[in-house]
């Protein structure tokens, strides 16, 4: 029901007021998602992308694994 | 076939002048469904989209109406089903995606491009989780035939076994994804009738299984409360019941495609 645009836009925002360290995976999908992934593509933000729930839940604990050696 | 929309559904908007409204029919209109008017109470006469403004809808017997809206309230909609009790229409929602006939008619929010047309019906409390389902079947080549929003709230206008019924009759629905999730009983009575009725395979999934009681997820409807609206007792009842469980959500598409034997 959101767009992705809308979600990326919070992302950014989010990136801005906040200082975050850890490993960031996003998985973008649904309305509008070629405009959230050029947002998040344009921006400074670190992250891994993901590609479907699976993939990210993958990611996610490999960046975990990762972040704690 | 499928049920309650296709390619012959004339569909009248309320809000359409809204920024919603507009966003999302101009969606509707370029997949290609029939958009035949809309209603904003004050713009009359206008037009929108190419489509004329109304200033009312008239109670006129129309048989599907299909609510989007979140955050109507349970006392409000105590008064709507009260109302559409010995009425013909059928209502889906609120607090929904709506429905989609791909290939036919979209009425309602979804991303048009990830469905593909075919023969697996989808019945659902989630928006996200629907399109979630929708975009791994289609992955696997498996069409649906069409995917029912019933929406997130404690008392939605359809329940489960309004449109398992509905698909049960479809003669080109060939099985039907469920997915649930915690709060209230209408998984338990989907598989009471699929336990009695449903002779087409059902796979399902029950999200919420770590989720604490008393604690409201998300929506308005899924709360665990009282001893049978948690998910290990859905998902019991649905196994019990004859329907394959799709143990994680990241799963539902490999599960139906294993149900399918495909």
């Amino acid at each position: 029901m959101a767009r992705v645009d809308v979600i990326a836009q919070g992302i950014v925002e989010a990136h801005e007021q906040m200082d975050i360290r850890l490993p960031l995976v996003i998985r973008l999908a649904g309305t509008n998602v070629d405009e959230g992934k050029r947002i998040l593509a344009e921006s400074e933000i670190k992250f891994v992308e993901a590609t479907d729930f699976y993939d990210a839940a993958r990611k996610a604990v490999e960046a975990a694994e990762g972040g704690s050696k | 076939m499928s049920i309650l929309i296709d390619e012959e559904t004339r569909l009248l908007v309320q809000g359409i002048t809204g920024g919603e409204g507009s966003f999302h029919t101009q969606r509707c209109i370029e997949y290609g469904t029939r958009v035949v008017a809309g209603v904003t109470p004050g713009k009359g006469g206008s037009e929108m989209l190419g489509v004329p403004v109304f200033n009312e809808a008239a109670d006129a017997g129309i048989p599907l109406v299909v609510c989007i809206t979140e955050g109507i309230p349970v006392l409000d909609m105590v008064m709507v089903h009260n109302y559409l009790k010995n009425r013909s229409t059928r209502l889906i929602g609120p607090n929904c995606p709506g429905i989609i006939s791909p290939g036919k008619c979209k009425v309602g929010l979804m991303v048009g491009d990830i469905h593909l047309q075919g023969n697996v019906g989808v019945v659902s409390r989630s928006g996200t989780l629907t399109y979630e389902v929708v975009a791994q079947l289609t992955s696997f080549g498996i069409g649906q035939s069409t995917c029912v929003g019933i929406g997130g709230d404690p008392l939605p206008g359809s329940t489960f076994v309004d449109i398992l019924k509905l698909f049960q009759e479809d003669k080109d629905t060939k099985a039907v994804v469920l997915i649930g999730e915690i709060g209230g009983n209408m998984e338990q009575e989907a598989a009471q009738f699929i336990k009695e009725k449903m002779t087409k395979p059902v796979v399902a999934f029950v999200a919420g299984a770590t989720a604490p009681p008393d604690k409201r997820m998300g929506h308005a409807g899924a709360i665990i409360s009282g001893s049978s609206s948690r998910a290990k007792d859905k998902i019991a009842a649905l196994a019990n019941a004859g329907a394959v469980i799709a143990p994680s959500p990241a799963e539902i598409g490999l599960t139906v495609k294993e149900a399918l034997g495909k």
